[in-house]
């Protein structure tokens, strides 16, 4: 039986939502309303509410003027990678800090948590030049290596686990499990919903990182879509029907992978039900 | 639970302190080894200047020298951040495109780029610097060197105007400003003048105003010339309501859609805006006049260059390609596809761009570009005084500063970047 | 003797962390510091020259200032969207799938393709929202003229809210539904039960959240590089985009590198303060 806050609460809450919702939609719509414009209408200086014709073409388009396939592996690979990445070690440091007792863990935690402070350009320069020492230039672990872990994941994951009881771990213990195996089958299956954030979160942002692969990339067939984007706008305007098409593109496969971990987070809430 | 203490944060302080003294251990200021293939050639380029006719060129360089081409395309300032790094690193690529004249001389002073008079005179046949128009020339040379060899010229302060709405174009500023007011209707503007400092340069160009005087530390002077710029534009907008106040982003297309939109009867800009106006709109009876006359007429000088890093590793090859990609013959081609006005005499002469009524219009621009203040470029400053004039010009054109003080401040703060 | 074997133990798992965080943070960006104690041609040994430069340059002076009003605002109207679109949520209400979906869309996409987008619809003479305005016959907005940051802190919010929405939600998950059960039978209201249980269970989440938001919101520089480029005048030139236009425009690196470490302390000391608090409270 549902309680209510006060009389009318479910409309309330859907008129909230509405509203929220348009703000969130309407701009993303008109972006595919640019994406179908023909160049004319796109220079035309008249905003476009629907376009005359609807320009398909402008997808096939992109593919022409530039291996888009190609960007759109090398960015899979590369989000992909640091993903599973981040979900093999965010959480077991993340489990360190949150559940063991150690000495110097105080500063080591500040220390994680320092490298989040600066901006990555920073330590962008050196990274470039050890790399281009390395060859690792135009290749797939120049791109993944510098974004293997990093404090955010670290520190999400060491939030979740927190508020776990300790009595998990202790009747493990007792069971004379060891210390691995604890974390394995006792903390981490209890870490579905905030794996399945901090996946979504790590393929979201890597996906869309523009900077490390503009400057660790020289070579076309190693470029990401990103920054296959920018090859639209001209000297003095943007060529915006491309442009969004490409950022439709972009944004496929994020919405897809937040279409799984939406179920994991059901899951998630199904877990937390039973108990 | 690790609750941070004062100690902890001093150990942290040390910590950082000897990492930071290891790492100087692997310092970039070691040249990083060339991995790169030694066939493989990079280029890096505009991504609006990726002409069919120059990737002919390329790719029958690559050709006759058995050479893998690795063209690169970006946006100006992603090249510019992508060529910090690379010069920084020592990786660098054979060939850049120069966004402007003057970053060869301050990337060349540095030593990150080569000199080129060496090249050019054992050339001849090149003809550098006889055939190219002297003001492209003379801006891209300190003391006696030269860092990048031109590639387009182009001039911003051409007068575009609708014929639908303007019968004869305005010649002098003072016909410039009763036609805006007079043109100023309902929807329609007069004039729209743009966000971008750039743009301010025909203006105080026109007052017979120098940008920078870098031996004598002055700014935009006379003061009196540029005050009278500035107001002029400020006054097109606040006091005769003849220009929207324009918007702060990073687009300078706005002028120019509102002119495709009929929504300005002229604005004051360069041929850039040429193409994107016909494609737009091609219904509109587009005019194209010479820059106006204040107490001159002027135009200010805009078009890239080509550059040679210098830790390329071929120069000999770069300077080829360099000759192939401005020869007069690959210019005029350019022109044919894409409209752009080139550096060269020769091209300026060709029957072609002579007969062409536009090219005209900008052949006379060019005639009058105002002269470059070499020595702001040699200073290594001129990006940062740069970012200073564009945040002045803001204030002035879109929040409304009052000019004198904006200016003193202006001129206050880039003596002191010097 | 079961201590010391546990600290083996956990030093074993952060093993790779280490290695990591030292070769590719601690090395670099000590590295990268360093030559915050020369000058703009990395030569001249300038020693805290750079640093007291920054302290009286009234460009980073006021990129700071306003960089900590964008940081507040956008940390205290995101956290409070996202809070109450994740309680709303988190209610068996028939279309909450959609809804969160919905929400999260703007984080999914790259924020120079929002900063973009937000650009183009802005625009005052040449953008979608005035076009609409006039045809409801509402007069134009010139918000990126007349109130440049609040339009910035809105666009981040825009974009963040999702993702806010999903970390209280993922919070909201793990808070057991026996408390709550328990509260009931004890006759506690549904108000009295958010504040007796769901906002002191969430104080990890919450604190994550405005930790990161923080940290983010300091170093925000992609918008204002995107969508205004710093202006009007210097209007939106956040610290970081301060910090980005001294290292890759002016090439002054030496100076460049005292800002971030300037950033760097400005950061920590407020992020720790903030953890320190948060670890307390929830003691």
């Amino acid at each position: 039986m549902r309680e209510r806050l006060f009389p009318g609460d479910r409309l309330a809450a859907y008129v909230v939502l509405g509203a929220l919702g348009l703000v969130t939609v309407l701009p993303l719509l008109y972006m595919i309303v640019l994406a179908l414009q023909s160049d004319a209408e796109v220079q035309s200086g008249d905003p476009v509410l629907w376009p005359a014709e609807l320009q398909w073409s402008n997808f096939t388009r992109l593919f022409e003027a530039a291996p888009f396939g190609r960007f759109f592996v090398n960015s899979f690979v590369m989000a992909g990678a640091i993903t599973v990445a981040h979900l093999i070690f965010d959480p077991l440091v993340g489990y360190v800090f949150a559940k063991m007792d150690f000495p110097g863990k105080r500063i080591a935690f500040v220390a994680v948590l320092s490298t989040l402070m600066v901006p990555f350009f920073v330590r962008m320069l050196p990274i470039y030049a050890i790399f281009a020492n390395l060859g690792w230039i135009d290749s797939y672990q120049g791109l993944i290596v510098p974004f293997l872990m990093d404090a955010y994941g670290i520190f999400l994951m060491r939030q979740f686990i927190k508020p776990l009881p300790d009595e998990l771990i202790e009747a493990a213990r007792v069971d004379g499990a060891g210390e691995f195996r604890i974390y394995l089958r006792v903390i981490l299956p209890q870490c579905k919903p905030a794996m399945a954030v901090l996946g979504l979160f790590t393929f979201v942002f890597q996906w869309n990182e523009f900077l490390w692969p503009l400057i660790a990339t020289s070579r076309t067939e190693m470029r990401t879509l990103p920054i296959g984007l920018t090859l639209f706008n001209q000297e003095y305007f943007t060529q915006w029907n491309l442009t969004a098409a490409g950022a439709l593109l972009l944004f496929v496969p994020t919405a897809l992978f937040f279409v799984i971990t939406q179920k994991f987070l059901v899951e998630g809430i199904a877990l937390s039900g039973l108990k | 639970m690790p609750s941070l203490d004062r100690r902890s944060f001093l150990q942290l302080g040390l910590g950082a302190t000897v990492l930071g003294a290891v790492g100087t251990g692997c310092s970039p200021a070691t040249p990083a080894a060339q991995k790169q293939d030694a066939r493989t050639f990079t280029i890096y380029w505009n991504a609006g200047h990726g002409y069919q006719v120059y990737k002919d060129v390329i790719d029958q360089f690559g050709k006759d020298h058995d050479l893998e081409m690795n063209w690169q395309k970006f946006q100006w300032p992603d090249l510019t951040t992508k060529l910090t790094a690379d010069f920084r690193s020592g990786n660098v690529p054979d060939l850049v495109e120069e966004v402007s004249a003057g970053t060869g001389t301050q990337y060349g002073l540095a030593g990150n780029v080569l000199a080129l008079d060496e090249f050019a005179t054992a050339d001849q046949a090149f003809g550098f610097p006889g055939d190219f128009i002297d003001q492209a020339v003379v801006a891209r040379q300190y003391e006696g060197t030269t860092y990048s060899i031109p590639l387009h010229l182009t001039a911003n302060g051409l007068v575009f105007y609708n014929k639908e709405m303007i019968d004869k174009p305005p010649a002098t500023w003072d016909e410039f400003l009763d036609l805006a007011r007079s043109t100023t209707k309902d929807k329609v503007s007069g004039t729209a003048l743009n966000s971008d400092a750039s743009y301010a340069a025909p203006f105080y160009s026109q007052q017979n105003v120098d940008f920078s005087q870098v031996g004598a530390k002055q700014f935009m002077v006379p003061q009196d010339g540029a005050r009278k710029a500035l107001q002029f534009m400020q006054d097109l907008i606040f006091t005769h309501k003849a220009s929207p106040a324009p918007v702060a982003t990073t687009d300078y297309s706005g002028p120019q859609k509102l002119f495709s939109a009929e929504r300005a009867a002229m604005f004051v800009s360069g041929p850039w805006d040429i193409g994107p106006i016909r494609q737009g709109s091609p219904d509109i009876d587009l005019g194209l006049a010479v820059p106006l006359t204040g107490a001159v007429q002027a135009s200010s000088m805009a078009g890239s260059g080509l550059m040679i890093p210098a830790k390329a590793k071929d120069p000999e090859l770069s300077w080829e390609l360099i000759t192939r990609l401005t020869a007069v013959k690959t210019e005029l081609a350019a022109t044919k596809e894409s409209g752009m006005s080139m550096p060269r005499k020769s091209w300026a002469a060709d029957p072609a761009v002579a007969a062409d009524p536009n090219l005209g219009t900008i052949a006379k621009a060019l005639a009058v570009v105002a002269d470059q203040d070499v020595a702001l470029a040699a200073s290594g400053k001129a990006a940062q005084i740069t970012e200073l004039w564009k945040k002045a010009y803001q204030q002035m054109i879109i929040q409304h500063a009052p000019v004198e003080q904006t200016l003193a401040d202006f001129r206050k703060q880039a003596g002191a970047a010097l | 003797m079961i201590r010391r074997r546990q600290a083996a133990t956990a030093w074993l798992f952060l093993t790779p962390a280490v290695l990591f965080f030292t070769l590719l943070f601690f090395l670099p960006i000590g590295n990268q510091l360093l030559t915050g104690l020369y000058d703009a041609d990395g030569v001249s040994f300038v020693g805290l020259g750079n640093f007291s430069r920054a302290l009286s340059d009234p460009e980073v002076v006021h990129s700071f200032l306003i960089t900590l009003l964008y940081a507040a605002g956008t940390l205290i109207v995101g956290t409070a969207v996202g809070l109450g679109l994740a309680v709303i949520l988190n209610q068996a209400l028939p279309g909450r799938t959609l809804f969160r979906s919905l929400l999260l869309i703007p984080y999914l996409t790259s924020v120079s393709i929002v900063g973009l987008l937000w650009r183009n619809i802005l625009d005052p003479q040449v953008g979608i929202l005035n076009r609409l305005l006039e045809s409801l016959g509402l007069p134009g907005q010139t918000w990126l003229s007349t109130h440049p940051l609040a339009t910035i802190v809105g666009i981040t919010v825009w974009s963040g809210a999702g993702y806010t929405m999903v970390l209280f939600l993922a919070g909201l998950q793990g808070i057991p539904g026996l408390y709550y059960e328990a509260a009931r039978i004890d006759g506690a209201g549904p108000w009295r039960r958010f504040f007796a249980i769901t906002l002191p269970l969430l104080a990890p989440t919450t604190l994550f959240v405005s930790i990161i938001g923080l940290i983010s919101t300091l170093q925000q520089f992609a918008l204002p590089y995107i969508v205004t480029g710093g202006g009007p005048g210097n209007a939106t030139s956040l610290y970081a985009h301060r910090l980005f236009i001294v290292a890759f425009n002016d090439n002054d690196f030496g100076y460049a590198s005292a800002l971030s470490v300037l950033l760097l302390i400005v950061v920590l000391v407020l992020s720790l303060a903030q953890l320190r608090i948060g670890d307390r409270a929830n003691a």
